[in-house]
């Protein structure tokens, strides 16, 4: 496996842009310029051929250490294959056995005060390479193999380096900086928003539905107004002599005022429906909003208001008019839709208390948790500290959250409801919410946590206690539960509230003696018999808690 | 490069973009594409308490709920939504489609918002089925998406477009803006690499990502260059699994399997949730029974420590463990009663038998002895109908140019032990699709001097376990590109070529890929750091499915008679 990887890198250094070589992306070309361009590695005397760079190094640095000795050889041998392999295979044969082990190591050598150029480009320098030694390993975290020339040692460019696909060269970098080069890790993907685009057609379309509506509404007002006023003097002219078709005439009148009635010899069929209409069968009828002709089945009546539509009270209607159904819906159907979203129902408001709990939980949790720990680690047993007495605080404090949570997630869920998706939509709230913190709990094997993981942790069995299998387990949890509770109340609880927590234990106690009860009735009439044998043993055991239970109780009173 | 952390990450950011108690509306496809990586409980985790469909016009009015939309943008889909919004069944509206909505679709969906209750328009591009972080699939399967259109080398135009979609959002969930190579004997591979380059540019903005070393290549091939991967029987778990009982969605369909518990009746298989699954995904049956021997062995260990609840300790940890060992609890049953049934039909259809025959034919020059093999087993009424016809396949697709072709003989053969006429068209029809003429690569490297000597090498050498020989074809292509040694010739890029050793590799395969082929895929992700690739096609065959759509498809242009040719075998199983 190989843990050496090529990028383009481009060096930190402040070089002006300007000096790069010109069609710096061709990582051939560079290759090539470079090899050619022969420089000694230690005093950077340029040299024509690799024969004499040879001799001038035999010459010149012939007395430096054996540690630059091997450094130089090493140098040696990658110029050589470099030179030596054709262009296209340069860059294999610097990857030996890639598929088996090649191994590179990124350690920054302080010491070094070689300069020397990198075999792909002239910027990115060697001075922070860490030094090669005999036995070097390779710094990879799970690698560790000392690394020879043998199956390849590399050192990693990217320490003076920040990775430039445009102007960078192809350099050997470790894995590590290879995959933390901007970018190459990013599972976001492309997100394009189309909001604006929406907003301003819907804009430029509901303006005009808008400009529609008001305008039947206004006509509504004024149509309210004629019946308001008419149904007055209709009520003086009924004790005189006016028969009530002529109030009916004199309303059609100021009605066909507010807007023109289609001719009724004009229409044969329904606009909406397209039924034909009949003298009898299909009758004609008016909109009185817009005024076209429409049968019975499209048109519905409404009542009439003088005051403000906000009061939806039957007995201030003044009167009836028939409207079609395009009309009604310009008119109500927003009218309708903004007092439904206004209304809260139940849920909603249980379920903000729930969000506010549970975030006051999350708050309390991890401090409460935080001095555990610290009472621990200064083994404070003292109960008369005052951090112990915090602490206790606190642990109270959660506990009420604890039950308020588990009261009002059982609330939820017990709502009544008119309909299959609200029943699903209240379940899966109580699920969730069952589920959210015993994963938080989970993990938090202290035994200080005990209490709350006691409340939390059996509810996702509660859930399934119908299924008999699991009965055991609730019943296990259930006496866990209130034996952790009892054994950490009985050790922290300070003398004055014990009577207090002892009757609430009992009372839990007692309500689970009723529920395992309620469990054997129910295994026994399904047959299961190991079920009901496990189940009778721990309502034993239940009662025999109960028992001393009140017994201390007596004791303390 | 992880797939299903991209979508996983798209539907994150949808159901937490908005607070409080939300339902999610889907259409028909975008819920297999959530449900191949999401489950209901991490939804649930996210406030997201209702699940439903935009097409079920019953649902209740909840307008104290927020609705998040996530809708493919096909025209029908827009017409449910159009419906929806003139009567908004919720409070607030928050759009996502999976691809590119069109301005006019835009435009028609502002205009009956009366309520203003769209609050948000988002295109989040999670357009195809993540099945593995390496491995996608458009789920594009026959009759309902047919692939060929008026000839067996052109695209129907409905499924070219959904591919165009889905393969645009691939790159763009994966942030890719790639140069493409496609396979030269293919016209289909050629047309869709044309059109995406075209769709690219067209979306320039879109497609305006940080550049990359080297760019990421988009590898279109066709399934025809090899016909022989689909064919064979398999022996990894996921792989089998589908082979034998296909894998739809992430479910698999055991109702069919003898005295089966009604809870097992169909199961999920998801990597996220079910650590065993992810281990053994790639194992062979072999190992895979060891490690489920030790994961029964577990479960019975921990069954026992929970049996005797002594004290108060005991019964804590039983609590603490209880949720665990539920889990652990079900996950065994499932997972033994699946490999008990991939053993039964093993068993009971002779696969071992017939794989070692399909890997010689697959893999070894050896006509004679294999002819030798294949008579006796097409004789053989152990044998089903289907792996008689895989059998014959795999000859007629190795030794057809050869001279001594037993292929008719075979045929006769068939005939003679009673196989249906009808899937012994199908042999034509194979040959009439994938035939050598019709391939582009030497792919069983027996045309060539060098290449058969090179095969009669690895024949010779033997390999460790007789049934799992095969690589796919895919290895070598892929091997080759890897070193840059790909050749332009065969698979020519569409514009401009780069001697670069690619780093990141999205394939496509036109006409589905395969388990095998993921596998493959796994391996090699894993062994090359430094390379990514991602496989995925039109839909992931099994060699039913696989068989189906050949066989409809050419049945159609042979002109063949107007009787519809018979479906295989488990293919009812292979439902969309």
């Amino acid at each position: 496996m190989s843990f050496v990887q090529e990028a383009y890198f481009y060096p930190n250094t402040s070089f002006p842009s300007d000096s790069l070589p010109g069609g710096n992306s061709q990582r051939e070309s560079l290759l090539y310029d470079d090899s050619i361009k022969l420089e000694c590695p230690i005093c950077n005397e340029a040299m024509i051929s690799l024969a004499q760079l040879n001799q001038h190094l035999d010459d010149v640095h012939s007395e430096e250490s054996n540690a630059k000795k091997d450094i130089i050889l090493s140098w040696f041998k990658n110029a050589q294959s470099t030179l030596m392999k054709p262009l296209s295979k340069a860059k294999l044969a610097s990857l030996p056995n890639q598929l088996s082990q090649t191994v590179t190591q990124t350690v920054i050598n302080k010491l070094s005060e070689l300069d020397v150029l990198d075999e792909g480009s002239e910027l990115v320098t060697r001075s922070h390479w860490q030094r090669e030694s005999e036995n070097d390993q390779c710094s990879h975290s799970n690698c560790g193999k000392t690394v020879n020339l043998r199956n390849g040692k590399y050192n990693c460019r990217n320490r003076q380096a920040s990775h430039d696909p445009v102007n960078g060269y192809w350099s050997r970098v470790c894995n590590n900086c290879y995959k933390s080069r901007d970018g190459y890790l990013d599972d976001q993907g492309v997100v394009s928003s189309r909001t604006e685009e929406f907003k301003q057609n819907r804009v430029l379309c509901t303006e005009k539905a808008h400009l529609e509506g008001n305008r039947l509404e206004k006509r509504l007002e004024k149509l309210a107004k004629v019946y308001a006023t008419k149904i007055k003097t209709g009520n003086s002219a009924q004790s005189g002599l006016a028969p009530p078709l002529t109030l009916k005439h004199r309303r059609r009148a100021s009605e066909q005022s507010i807007v023109k009635w289609e001719d009724d010899a004009s229409v044969t069929h329904c606009p909406l429906c397209n039924s034909p209409f009949g003298k009898i069968t299909n009758r004609k009828h008016h909109c009185r909003l817009c005024g076209r002709i429409i049968d019975e089945k499209c048109s519905s009546k409404v009542s009439l208001h003088t005051n403000d539509y906000t009061e939806n009270v039957e007995h201030d209607s003044v009167g009836q008019v028939r409207v079609c159904k395009e009309c009604r819906n310009a008119v109500f159907r927003r009218r309708e839709y903004i007092e439904e979203v206004s209304k809260t129902p139940q849920v909603v408001m249980l379920y903000q208390k729930l969000t506010k709990i549970r975030s006051a939980i999350d708050q309390t949790l991890p401090k409460f948790q935080e001095m555990l720990v610290m009472l621990k680690s200064q083994e404070i047993v003292n109960q008369t500290h005052a951090d112990y007495q915090v602490a206790a605080r606190t642990r109270k404090e959660l506990l009420e959250y604890f039950t308020q949570f588990d009261a009002i997630n059982k609330k939820i869920n017990s709502l009544a409801t008119n309909s299959e998706t609200q029943r699903r939509l209240h379940s899966n709230i109580y699920l969730a919410a069952n589920h959210l913190p015993s994963i938080k709990m989970q993990g938090k094997a202290h035994p200080g946590a005990t209490v709350a993981e006691g409340r939390t942790l059996p509810k996702p069995c509660e859930e399934e206690a119908d299924s008999t299998g699991d009965l055991l387990a609730v019943i296990a949890t259930r006496r866990n539960r209130s034996l952790s509770v009892s054994s950490s109340k009985s050790t922290r609880s300070t003398k004055s509230t014990k009577g207090e927590k002892l009757r609430q234990q009992l009372g839990v106690l007692e309500e689970q003696e009723k529920l395992v009860e309620e469990y054997i009735s129910k295994a026994t009439r399904k047959r299961k018999i190991e079920d009901v044998q496990t189940l009778k043993a721990s309502l034993d055991e239940l009662r025999q808690e109960i028992d001393i239970k009140k017994q201390q109780l007596v004791e303390l009173s | 490069m992880d797939v299903v952390k991209a979508v996983q990450n798209y539907i994150y950011k949808m159901v937490n973009e908005v607070s409080g108690m939300k339902v999610l509306l889907l259409d028909n496809e975008t819920t297999p594409i959530i449900s191949n990586v999401m489950t209901q409980s991490a939804l649930l985790t996210h406030e997201t308490y209702l699940v439903d469909r935009i097409d079920n016009r019953k649902r209740d009015k909840m307008r104290h709920l927020r609705c998040i939309c996530f809708l493919r943008p096909t025209s029908e889909t827009i017409q449910l939504l159009v419906e929806e919004l003139r009567e908004p069944c919720y409070g607030d509206y928050y759009l996502y489609f999976s691809n590119t909505v069109k301005k006019s679709q835009i435009e028609r969906l502002a205009e009956v918002d009366e309520h203003e209750v769209v609050r948000e328009v988002q295109e989040y591009f999670a357009d195809y089925c993540a099945i593995n972080p390496d491995f996608y699939s458009l789920n594009l399967t026959y009759p309902q998406n047919p692939l060929y259109g008026e000839s067996p080398t052109s695209w129907d135009g409905r499924t070219f477009s959904r591919v165009l979609e889905g393969l645009l959002s691939v790159l763009l969930s994966l942030k890719k803006k790639p140069s493409i190579r496609y396979e030269k004997m293919s016209v289909m591979a050629k047309k869709l690499a044309q059109e995406i380059n075209y769709q690219i540019q067209q979306e320039g903005q879109l497609f305006d990502f940080r550049k990359t070393d080297t760019p990421p290549i988009l590898l279109i091939l066709d399934r025809r260059n090899d016909p022989v991967t689909p064919l064979l029987s398999q022996w990894t778990y996921q792989a089998m699994v589908h082979e034998l009982l296909g894998i739809q969605n992430g479910r698999v369909d055991l109702s069919d399997v003898p005295d089966i518990r009604a809870e097992l009746r169909e199961i999920v298989l998801s990597r996220d949730q079910d650590s065993f699954y992810k281990k053994n995904l790639y194992l062979n049956l072999g190992d895979l029974s060891a490690n489920i021997r030790s994961y029964v062995q577990e479960y019975q260990t921990r069954t026992q420590s929970n049996m005797n609840i002594d004290s108060i300790a005991d019964m804590k940890r039983f609590v603490e463990e209880y949720p665990e060992f539920r889990k652990l609890s079900g996950n065994v049953t499932k997972h033994v009663a699946l490999v008990g049934e991939l053993s039964r039909l093993v068993e009971k259809e002779k696969l071992l038998e017939v794989s070692e025959l399909e890997q010689s034919l697959a893999c070894y020059e050896q006509q004679q002895n294999d002819l030798k093999n294949l008579q006796r087993l097409i004789t053989s009424s152990h044998i089903s109908e289907n792996s008689k016809i895989r059998l014959v396949l795999l000859y007629a697709l190795r030794y057809e140019k050869a001279q001594n072709n037993a292929t008719k003989s075979l045929v006769e053969l068939l005939h003679h032990s009673g196989v249906s006429e009808q899937k012994i068209m199908l042999i034509d029809s194979m040959m009439e699709y994938a035939g050598a003429d019709k391939r582009q690569d030497d792919l069983f490297a027996n045309e060539g001097f060098l290449a058969s000597a090179k095969s009669a090498l690895r024949g010779l050498r033997g390999a460790e376990n007789v049934y799992t020989m095969h690589a796919p074809h895919l290895a070598q292509t892929l091997e080759l590109m890897i070193k840059g040694k790909l050749k332009d010739t065969s698979y020519p890029f569409l514009d401009g070529v780069t001697r670069d050793r690619p780093q990141d590799i999205i394939i496509f395969m036109i006409g589905g890929a395969t388990y095998e082929e993921a596998k493959y895929v796994a391996e090699l992700n894993a062994s090359t750091p430094g390379i990514r690739v991602v496989l995925g096609g039109t839909t992931v065959h099994n060699s039913a499915s696989f068989l189906n759509e050949v066989q409809e498809a050419f049945h159609r242009f042979s002109g063949g008679s107007s009787s519809r040719p018979p479906r295989f075998g488990q293919q009812s199983r292979t439902r969309v």
